[in-house]
């Protein structure tokens, strides 16, 4: 085999796609071959860093949200078994009040959904906080365990709801006070995590609507069928996802794919 | 994904619940193919739809990425390709980098120590010298290199003989070297064990 022959196998070798006899006729030649020798690591290392590259592109977060709200998609979510205009005319007389209350709520809930706060601003702000916090800004309750941490700020919203209590000691880190923020009248439970590497805040809020920051990037975990949005500002990083009517947001100074791992293996399906 | 005893509504159900795991890697197919992400976004949306309005066509079991590729990248042609003639001049310029003596060329290039700076803006450059080589070998790079997918699923998606994504992905890594050229780790270490 000479060296053109060989540069044309190089790629399929890099690739692990040459025949048993192709591929001893090719590594013969690269061992015996300085030029091919660095060909090949060439190769190799473009690959690499292309694979690289590619796996840092990700779907638009609202990318996924309009896939899924398109009715050639998935029809069961816009479709009504006896289509819209029954809506409008429904068969029995009695729940004809019960429609027109319905639609005037349909009409009523928009506008008010409008002037609510919207996680968007929650989660952008939450970059703020965790800042602040860091930076002594922002002074929190420190208290002893993990239990009483969120024992306190469960109470602090009249146990309305719980902050999200992961254990995160098997990564170094713990729990070691917490405080409640209000953003746009939204009351938001922060547990700050402590410990080995950059430190942590967990922010819990109700969930009261579907938004994510405009630049946030979608992350859907087929294992655990979750959707993980993942946003920064300079290098404070946040990863937000909904679990049974709440939302958590992770915030720390870890490197994003780090945050994302973590919040994937300690995120379970509601 | 069982498929078996399922209704109609609950075989389409699993099916889109498992495409759209697929999403990212949709996406950044189409986003290299169309090199802008508006079209991608509408390749990607599109995909989708033609792949729910015809899955009943896909053999449970098998390469769900690799189908719901093959949907885009045909949509992708149908879409971009009618009245589009290539672009000769892209080719022109790539043609003085054809023939077996490049690597020698590349060989005899040296890089300096700005090298390694330059190797943060990797990523980037990456992504910019994909847009600049025709789509023939752009396509194999990025179903292959960024997809993941065997020349056996990429030659299938692309409807070309096995051989011709073997040869295309040569010369495709040969372009795309060629305008990465500086930006290379491998190249500043070669560079640098030479000098000692």
């Amino acid at each position: 085999m000479n060296c053109i022959e060989a540069e044309m196998l190089i790629a399929a070798m890099v690739d692990s796609e040459l025949s048993d006899l192709e591929r001893d006729a090719t590594e013969s030649h690269v061992k015996n071959c300085l030029r091919c020798q660095y060909i090949y690591k060439a190769e190799q290392e473009l690959k690499r860093q292309v694979r690289l590259t590619g796996s840092r592109i990700t779907a638009p977060a609202d990318l996924k949200e309009k896939i899924l709200s398109d009715p050639r998609i998935f029809p069961g979510m816009a479709e009504s078994p006896r289509g819209w205009k029954g809506l409008f005319r429904p068969v029995r007389v009695v729940f004809r009040p019960a429609f027109a209350l319905a639609f005037l709520v349909l009409l009523v809930l928009p506008t008010f959904y409008l002037m609510w706060p919207t996680a968007q601003s929650v989660s952008l702000a939450a970059l703020e906080t965790h800042e602040q916090i860091l930076a002594g800004d922002i002074p929190f309750i420190r208290s002893g365990t993990q239990d009483e941490v969120r024992e306190r700020l469960y109470r602090s919203v009249e146990k309305r709801f719980a902050p999200m209590g992961y254990d995160l000691s098997p990564v170094g880190l713990r729990a070691v006070g917490g405080l409640v923020h209000e953003v746009a009248s939204q009351r938001i439970l922060v547990t700050v995590y402590e410990g080995r590497g950059p430190s942590l805040s967990c922010f819990t809020f109700l969930d009261t609507d579907g938004g994510a920051p405009p630049n946030a990037h979608l992350f859907f975990d087929p294992e655990k069928k979750m959707s993980f949005y993942t946003f920064s500002n300079g290098r404070t990083n946040g990863v937000m996802q909904r679990v049974a009517g709440r939302v958590c947001i992770l915030v720390s100074k870890m490197p994003m794919q780090e945050l994302l791992a973590l919040a994937r293996s300690f995120a379970q399906p509601s | 994904m069982a498929w078996k005893g399922k209704s109609r509504v609950e075989r389409r159900e699993s099916f889109s619940h498992e495409a759209i795991g697929h999403l990212d890697h949709l996406y950044r197919v189409a986003f290299h193919l169309a090199k802008e992400q508006p079209e991608a976004r509408d390749l990607v949306q599109e995909t989708y739809a033609r792949a729910l309005d015809s899955f009943e066509q896909f053999s449970p079991g098998t390469n769900m990425k690799a189908w719901l590729t093959r949907i885009l990248y045909n949509f992708f042609l149908d879409r971009y390709h009618q009245n589009k003639k290539w672009v000769p001049l892209e080719k022109q310029s790539l043609a003085d980098e054809e023939g077996s003596n490049y690597w020698e060329r590349v060989a005899g290039d040296d890089p300096g120590p700005e090298g390694h700076i330059l190797l943060k803006e990797l990523n980037v450059k990456i992504s910019e010298a994909l847009k600049k080589i025709p789509e023939e070998f752009r396509a194999p790079i990025v179903l292959v290199d960024m997809g993941e997918l065997s020349y056996a699923e990429a030659s299938q998606v692309l409807s070309c003989p096995l051989g011709t994504i073997r040869s295309r992905l040569s010369r495709g890594r040969r372009y795309l070297h060629k305008h990465l050229r500086g930006y290379m780790g491998v190249e500043v270490q070669e560079r640098r064990k030479r000098q000692r």
